[in-house]
């Protein structure tokens, strides 16, 4: 058992269900109360705007509204996780933060095609632990290409 | 000389060489095309002996004795007028070819390879220079090259030591010469410093070897030095220049200052190399530093007002101007450091242009004009492949043969131009030729083969769009594949590698006349002046670059200032009828203010007014992309009317408004009041 490969995973909260991050790829969480977003005018809805992270511009996008879920909207508790991917970073908003969760690996299982709300080309797994279902983002997914003509569409 | 000597000269002696073979190659280019003319083989003459010097100087003996052939053809041309021909033209060509390979080994760290090519070269020069054929021995460099750092560090030694030059020139013994040279260069070893020799590395030349020579510094005398000579050599000849001498130039034959070469660089530029990301995190950090600028500038207008009485407060209050002062200055030197001319890519076309219109046997002349404009270092290398693309189309589809250009009343050589200039915030570099022009009929027909377009829309389609299409992915008129171009993969790499570089590719074509190809490219001035306007609680920054005029409007001038044609607002500035946009309008960020401000600008001629509600003031912003996810061909799309975004001096991000986006976007709207007059 102690063999067996930890995974830290930042957890948070939206729209009800609990989420988690791989924590390799969180760069930092910042309250959205601290930062000014810049709204940036005919870009995707689900695009909240634009904040300038130590001198780099970068967009936030709204989790909720990228993954087509009902949410209310920012109170104090809402949190930006700004992730990175190839050196690329993004800030995600997200209800509220919960706690950073040890893992091992084994217990994340392939994601079952209707657990969740969400499109399952999001999620890399399943993360049942203690009674607790962590449905694990896949942010190579949520940051890649595949729904380009569509956001195209609801754009224009 | 160290290795660190060594390897400072050894990039000093790339970059010349570079330089040199550049101008060799354009000589012989111009004497093609000119026949013989005395200046240009002067010239060539002079590249071709310092070439020579600094390779002789630095042992790389291949090139120093394919420059020294192409010495003597040229001496040669020079005593004999009339002798040009073909092969020699050729040859030369090779000749250059060669050097560029042999110069590329030395840049590679390769070993400077004597190969059967180059003996076959060589071989080829000689037959040339020598008309008898008879004296097919190898003609040699006696000469000993000595950089002006080296005579100057000699004439020192002299001071304390002997400086002698030897000179060998073995007539009579025929066999073991380079046995004789290795026991002298032996026995002098132990006698004192060498200095040099020739040929270089002189104890591990094989074989024949007429003539060598030594510099050396000792402690010995003439005489003394002579009798060590003398053990080795019996009736042999050898003479022995003492420094003075050589100093006067009486060893002129043997041995010769390379002034030129290096003392060159002092008339033209002094340079090092820098890695190009370290100039990238210097102009970053000049971003910062102006955005800090800006903010204590906007510190200081608080201050000002409540601070009379305190003299600290006043003191800070000029030094802010002079941190303005310094950082604004420091940009603009940073800036300046990755600008580089475009005639240094220019110089790369004339030799290509001859090899296509040979191979296509087109006659063409290459002209070129604006070489001094500057450009980011970065985009200029960018830009280099698109421009050889274009000036191959010109001479391949544009460029007719001879007999046809006569025939239609044209000279019979095609002329292709290359163009540079500046437009306001942008470098235009033109490709322009006075070919067939584009076919409109064709390209319709080739698309709709091709399905690009369908049949109605080609119909409807005006004369810039249909140019347009031969960017299209998969478009090629070439009716034969070739060599040169017509592969289907032309024009659409060419715009995707401009558009790449934030610039644009437009096409103006006459049929008969020519074509015009622009390449439009941003001038990269990362910070700009701009006026900062707000709207809707969103500030924006607008290159100042851009703009003519602002107008305060309000509830008396508003209709004097707008009006309506056919349902589009439109502002009459200094009798011009120009379109109006209103940012909350065009953002879609609901109904826009009646009250606020005109800011008219303008981009290549096409002129725009847009309304927003305040005008904050000028400002220099640093201009910052939107990101890894904004912006044309990212995840989350283009945003149409924004460039970028840069940082205020509060942190937070204001958006950049494109005009020239703002126009396009805006007249793919429908709207279509450019040029229209009404008197009013």
């Amino acid at each position: 058992m102690g063999q067996n490969k930890q995974l830290q995973l930042v957890t948070f909260q939206l729209a009800g269900e609990e989420y988690g991050v791989d924590i390799l790829k969180v760069h930092e969480i910042k309250r959205l109360k601290e930062i000014g977003i810049t709204y940036v005018p005919r870009a995707p809805e689900f695009v909240e705007g634009v904040i300038n992270l130590r001198g780099d511009v970068i967009p936030i996008i709204d989790l909720g509204k990228r993954f087509g879920l009902d949410n209310q909207k920012s109170d104090k508790e809402t949190r930006i996780i700004v992730v990175k991917q190839d050196e690329k970073y993004i800030g995600l908003t997200v209800d509220r933060v919960n706690e950073v969760l040890n893992v091992e690996e084994e217990v994340i299982e392939e994601p079952p095609p209707e657990i969740s709300q969400i499109d399952s080309f999001f999620i890399s797994g399943i993360a049942n632990y203690e009674e607790r279902l962590v449905i694990v983002l896949d942010i190579n997914n949520i940051l890649s290409p595949r729904e380009d003509a569509e956001i195209s569409k609801s754009t224009r | 000389m160290s290795n660190l000597d060594f390897e400072k000269f050894q990039k000093l002696f790339l970059q010349e060489a570079n330089e040199q073979l550049e101008i060799m190659e354009k000589a012989i280019m111009q004497l093609e095309e000119k026949g013989e003319d005395r200046e240009i083989i002067d010239e060539f003459f002079r590249m071709a002996h310092s070439l020579k010097g600094s390779a002789g100087s630095m042992g790389y003996t291949a090139i120093a004795s394919l420059t020294h052939e192409m010495e003597n053809v040229l001496d040669k041309l020079r005593n004999t007028p009339g002798i040009l021909n073909d092969d020699m033209i050729d040859l030369l060509f090779i000749s250059i070819d060669t050097l560029k390979h042999l110069r590329e080994n030395v840049e590679k760290d390769l070993p400077e390879s004597v190969n059967p090519e180059i003996d076959h070269l060589l071989q080829r020069f000689q037959e040339i220079t020598s008309p008898d054929g008879q004296k097919k021995q190898k003609a040699v460099d006696k000469k000993l090259y000595l950089t002006s750092q080296e005579f100057k560090n000699l004439k020192e030694k002299d001071q304390e030591k002997n400086v002698f030059l030897l000179c060998f020139e073995l007539i009579h013994q025929q066999e073991m010469q380079s046995m004789v040279a290795f026991l002298i260069f032996n026995n002098l070893k132990d006698e004192g410093e060498i200095i040099k020799t020739c040929p270089p590395h002189l104890e591990e030349v094989e074989g024949d070897l007429p003539f060598f020579s030594i510099l050396i510094c000792t402690e010995k005398g003439r005489e003394e030095i002579g009798k060590i000579v003398e053990q080795a050599l019996d009736q042999e000849e050898y003479k022995i220049f003492p420094w003075s001498e050589i100093e006067k130039g009486e060893a002129g034959e043997y041995c010769q200052e390379v002034k030129e070469s290096f003392a060159r660089r002092d008339e033209s530029r002094d340079s090092i190399r820098v890695d190009i990301e370290k100039v990238d995190q210097l102009m970053k950090l000049v971003g910062e530093l102006v955005i800090d600028k800006e903010r204590l500038l906007e510190i200081s207008k608080g201050i000002k007002a409540n601070s009379r009485d305190n003299p600290e407060a006043q003191a800070l209050l000029q030094t802010i101007p002079h941190v303005d002062f310094i950082a604004t200055e420091l940009h603009e030197s940073v800036m300046d450091i990755r600008m580089y001319p475009v005639g240094s890519i220019f110089k790369r076309f004339p030799r290509l242009v001859r090899d296509i219109s040979r191979q296509t046997g087109k006659e063409v002349h290459l002209e070129f004009s604006g070489e001094d404009t500057e450009l980011d270092r970065t985009i200029l290398q960018e830009v280099f492949d698109p421009l050889v693309h274009l000036v191959r189309n010109a001479i391949d589809h544009g460029i007719e043969q001879p007999d046809q250009r006569e025939a239609r009343g044209k000279t019979a050589r095609g002329s292709v131009a290359l163009n540079a200039w500046q437009e306001e915030n942008n470098i235009v570099i033109e490709v322009k030729d006075d070919g067939a022009g584009i076919d409109l009929e064709k390209i319709k027909a080739r698309a709709l083969e091709k399905n690009l377009v369908r049949e109605k829309q080609a119909e409807e389609m005006d004369r810039e769009s249909i140019l347009e299409l031969i960017m299209e992915p998969g478009f090629s008129t070439s009716e034969s594949v070739n060599d040169l171009s017509g592969r289907g993969v032309g024009m659409d790499v060419v715009r995707t590698n401009i558009e790449n570089l934030d610039g644009e590719v437009e096409i103006t074509s006459e049929a008969g006349m020519g074509t015009s190809i622009k390449i439009v490219l941003p001038l990269t001035l990362a910070i700009v002046q701009a006026l900062m306007v707000r709207e809707k609680g969103n500030d924006y920054a607008i290159p100042l670059s851009a703009i003519f005029e602002t107008m305060a409007v309000n509830g008396k001038n508003e209709s004097d200032l707008i009006k309506t044609v056919k349902n589009r607002e439109v502002v009459i500035w200094r009798e011009q009828v120009i379109p109006l946009i209103r940012l909350s309008d065009f953002f879609q960020m609901g109904t826009s203010c009646q009250e606020g401000f005109l800011v008219i600008g303008g981009v290549k001629g096409r002129m725009v007014a847009i309304m927003v509600e305040a005008v904050l003031g000028e400002q220099e912003i640093v201009v910052k992309s939107l990101g890894d996810f904004l912006g044309k061909d990212k995840l989350f799309g283009e945003i149409p009317g924004i460039s970028g975004a840069t940082i205020k001096g509060n942190g937070e991000v204001a958006l950049i408004l494109d005009i020239q986006g703002m126009l396009k976007s805006f007249k793919k709207g429908g709207d279509t009041i450019e040029r229209q007059s009404i008197s009013c």
